[in-house]
């Protein structure tokens, strides 16, 4: 199993690698005031600053042997396409390995004009059964990336089907935050058309705002309010891990680790990067069975994040389950 | 309130009854389109095939699916196309929806593109022409589009393709869960909701306002937020689907 990282700077390659990166994934946006940046974290930060950028960290990644994926992984306006397909020309001059896209209609581009490169459908392409594995495979990816939100025995299962197919699958595996549905998901989007619109509301974590709320109740036909209104927040303020997953996810066959943290400090996304692979070593190895593999993440959790594993903060409740019953 | 020529949808709520009234005219939206287990019961299908007859058109909406939701959407769309033949619709929010009907190919469900699908482009002016040319390949002729701006902005380019626009009445969608937070009183996300459910959604829903003063409706395992500053659903739409939400929550009511 290969751990794919975020990477921001050419600067970041010799960290992260340092830290166990076997894979980058990175974007760029060369001009933030258009506005334009066809991945799913359009912020200047998060991104290479230039296709000189990404250039460079090919070079230096590739001398490590880590290849870089290019990420066009958001949902274009039309007028977006035809520049998306320059930028996607580009990252291939500059000797990227692979294309991630979140849009299904430009695998057939993608497969023609990027051959030989592994051509992926990022997580906004919404991958939840194994239909939707062949309508992308039948489309030109060779690699999915599954969505955040299905349960390690479904993916178990999708993993089976991908093998029968030759397609590899990516699952997240740290870090992970939101309860929406990232493939569907317009909350950020909409908050921030209606603040425009004199709402004032930020447009960071919009979701996390905690807002008045009523429930009501169903009496026969008619619905009242039952429920004195209190506030409510669509998504929780955490983050949460998955490490002790990687236990089911290498057992089934997942091809890869995907690692989130395009936002993070540098530091703290090579200290998960490190942890992982510290996990992943010990799956090599044999060491890991049922009774043991959570115990190995919680003593790596400590060893490599500086804090104890929180229960509560765990993201797969299979993991949840053993976790509370001691493994 | 419905433009000349416009078509008009109703959604039908489930568990229905077998003398429950039916739309006297309109087609019949049944199913869901955020979660697998709000799809049509057996004995619903069954109902409403033995009242085929009272029913000017169907439409089975189908959320984002899991191998095991997939397949009750197989089996559906069998008994369902074979009862109702040439009209009968499926309308996909799942990539895997379009695999599944190429296969079951000719067996007489037309193909919708959903607003999950639809709606990723919202906030643009367009919809890229390779979507469409997807769409196209895959005999989709109607797409429901997420808010009235869109429509405007596409509908035109839509019509040159020769689709068909449905706009959904009285809200549009923004997200959707699988940590459903209904059963807990909309408390919070329940992390572990995937594994349980007591259809509460079915007596239950919230509403929660917004700091710009708009209102979201919280259904089951969606966020929904209501049309405003509109009199009444566009006349631009081709169908207007009228969701089974409260009718006090019309804001043009």
């Amino acid at each position: 199993m290969q751990i794919a990282v975020p990477l921001r700077s050419p600067d970041e390659v010799e960290r992260l690698v340092r830290a166990g990166a076997d894979e980058f994934y990175a974007g760029v946006m060369d001009d933030p005031s258009s506005g334009y940046c066809p991945n799913a974290r359009p912020m200047p930060s998060s991104n290479l600053r230039s296709f000189e950028d990404l250039k460079e960290s090919v070079a230096r990644a590739g001398s490590a042997g880590v290849p870089v994926m290019f990420c066009a992984n958001a949902p274009l306006a039309g007028w977006q396409a035809d520049r998306l397909k320059a930028d996607v020309l580009r990252a291939c001059e500059a000797g990227v390995a692979g294309i991630i896209t979140a849009e299904p209609s430009m695998l057939p581009w993608l497969a023609r004009r990027a051959p030989g490169l592994t051509i992926t459908a990022g997580t906004l392409a919404g991958t939840f059964n194994s239909l939707a594995v062949d309508f992308l495979a039948g489309a030109g990816a060779a690699r999915v990336v599954l969505d955040r939100l299905l349960t390690l025995t479904e993916i178990g299962r999708l993993a089976a089907h991908a093998a029968e197919r030759g397609v590899q699958l990516e699952a997240f595996v740290a870090d992970i935050g939101c309860v929406h549905v990232n493939a569907v998901c317009l909350f950020h989007q909409w908050s921030a058309a209606v603040s425009e619109g004199g709402g004032g509301h930020p447009k960071a974590a919009a979701c996390r705002v905690r807002m008045p709320l009523s429930v009501w109740e169903r009496s026969g036909e008619l619905f009242s309010r039952r429920v004195p209104g209190h506030e409510y927040a669509a998504a929780d303020p955490w983050t949460y891990c998955a490490t002790c997953s990687l236990f089911h996810l290498h057992r089934c066959g997942i091809a890869v680790a995907k690692i989130i943290g395009r936002h993070r400090p540098l530091e703290a996304l090579a200290s998960q990067v490190a942890m992982v692979k510290a996990y992943l070593r010990l799956l090599d190895q044999g060491e890991l069975d049922a009774s043991n593999y959570v115990a190995a993440g919680r003593r790596l959790h400590r060893e490599h994040l500086g804090s104890a594993c929180d229960a509560s903060r765990c993201f797969y409740h299979e993991v949840r389950r053993d976790l509370r019953g001691g493994a | 309130m419905t433009a000349p020529g416009q078509e008009v949808a109703f959604f039908l709520r489930e568990p229905l009854s077998a003398e429950a009234p039916l739309p006297r005219s309109g087609r019949i939206y049944l199913g869901d389109e955020t979660c697998e287990r709000r799809l049509p019961a057996m004995a619903t299908l069954e109902s409403l095939v033995s009242r085929r007859n009272e029913i000017a058109g169907l439409t089975l909406m189908t959320p984002l699916l899991t191998d095991e939701g997939m397949a009750r959407v197989a089996e559906t769309v069998a008994r369902l196309s074979a009862a109702f033949g040439r009209g009968f619709e499926v309308v996909a929010n799942d990539w895997g929806v379009l695999e599944l009907l190429e296969r079951m190919g000719g067996r007489g469900a037309e193909l919708v593109c959903g607003r999950l699908l639809a709606g990723r482009y919202m906030f643009f002016d367009s919809f890229p022409e390779e979507f469409l040319d997807l769409l196209a390949a895959r005999g989709v002729r109607r797409v429901e589009l997420n808010s009235a701006a869109q429509l405007r902005a596409t509908r035109g380019r839509l019509r040159e393709r020769g689709m068909k626009t449905h706009l959904h009445w009285p809200a549009m969608f923004l997200t959707a869960t699988r940590f459903c937070p209904c059963d807990g009183a909309f408390a919070g996300p329940d992390r572990e909701a995937i594994a349980s459910c007591s259809r509460s959604c079915d007596r239950r829903f919230a509403v929660m306002t917004h700091p710009s003063g708009r209102r979201l409706i919280l259904r089951g395992n969606a966020y929904l937020a209501l049309h405003e500053g509109l009199s009444g659903p566009p006349e631009e739409a081709d169908r207007i689907v009228h969701d089974d939400l409260p009718a006090g929550l019309d804001p043009s009511a």
